[in-house]
């Protein structure tokens, strides 16, 4: 269920590992920033302080970006522990309004795309235009 | 065994299933017979349904089927909106787009434009499509919902994005 974890604090650090498929043209897709298609729409992220068993590069991805907690809050986006057996680190970042999730949209992925920076960077990879 | 599908009212050539490359079975999307680069978007969209389960590390399933016949079906219909124009317009067509595989079974179709310019539209099984209009240099985003739930798609606002962004390379060049 979505819900906002007061104990995620503004400067924690959120990680999303990049599998090749989301690299197109030399740069990061926004789809990596995008819901999934679970009925509550979460987008899975690690959080950095839980120390997550995940290393990169690996074998489902190529690197990894970041971001901190509250650029997801800016755009109204809620970001809440959702630990899985296999990584007790595992988050989600949900788009919950008027009672109901939603896609994230095109506006709020591209937020997290821009203020991301390489966790573990991908040679010749950009994330966003600049970067 | 073999499916038949229905594109834009009219029976598209048989599919039949084959071996994925990993040698699991998947099904093909549908031949496209109006579409030049159908064998293309047909070869990526295959791979996309093709994935392993698991391919994001986030325990996602491939591309669902369902999702990469609906994006043959709105990138075939935009193309084929672009050959059956007049020529200006005809040179503008933008191409075979990237498909991006996106946690849970959807796909998101991305049309890379001059400019730092970017059309994507969200394939996630809904009967609204998102779509998308990035200008990066502008800092600028629009973005609406498209009804996919009948036969027939509008994508005249799609289309002018594409114009917009394709015209403004022009104007570039011409002005260098």
């Amino acid at each position: 269920m979505p819900y906002d974890d007061t104990e995620i604090v503004a400067e924690d650090e959120l990680i999303r590992g990049i599998p090749a498929s989301q690299i197109k043209n030399g740069r990061v897709s926004s789809g990596a920033f995008k819901s999934s298609s679970d009925p509550y729409r979460g987008m899975s992220v690690d959080l950095a302080s839980l120390e997550p068993e995940q290393v990169y590069p690996n074998e489902k991805h190529l690197g990894a970006v970041k971001f901190v907690a509250s650029c997801p809050r800016e755009k109204n986006l809620l970001v809440g522990k959702d630990p899985i057996a296999t990584n007790h680190a595992h988050c989600n970042i949900w788009r919950h309004e008027d009672g109901e999730a939603k896609s994230i949209s095109t506006s709020q992925a591209r937020h997290m795309q821009k203020s991301s920076e390489w966790h573990v960077s991908i040679e010749n990879v950009r994330i966003h235009g600049d970067s | 065994m073999t499916n038949k599908f229905i594109l834009q009212g009219q029976e598209a050539s048989d599919s039949i299933l084959t071996m994925g490359e990993r040698g699991r079975e998947y099904r093909p999307i549908a031949q496209n017979p109006f579409c030049g680069d159908s064998d293309e978007l047909r070869r990526q969209l295959n791979l996309l349904c093709a994935l392993d389960n698991d391919w994001d590390g986030y325990g996602s399933p491939p591309v669902k089927f369902e999702n990469a016949e609906l994006a043959l079906r709105i990138v075939t219909n935009l193309l084929a909106l672009f050959e059956n124009s007049r020529p200006p317009i005809q040179a503008l067509n933008p191409g075979v787009p990237y498909f991006v595989p996106v946690s849970g079974g959807a796909l998101q179709i991305e049309w890379h434009l001059p400019n730092s310019k970017f059309v994507e539209l969200f394939v996630d099984g809904s009967d609204r499509c998102l779509a998308s209009f990035v200008d990066e240099v502008l800092d600028e985003d629009r973005e609406i919902s498209i009804d996919c739930s009948g036969p027939q798609i509008d994508l005249n606002e799609l289309s002018k994005w594409i114009v917009e962004a394709m015209r403004s390379e022009g104007q570039r060049t011409v002005a260098a």
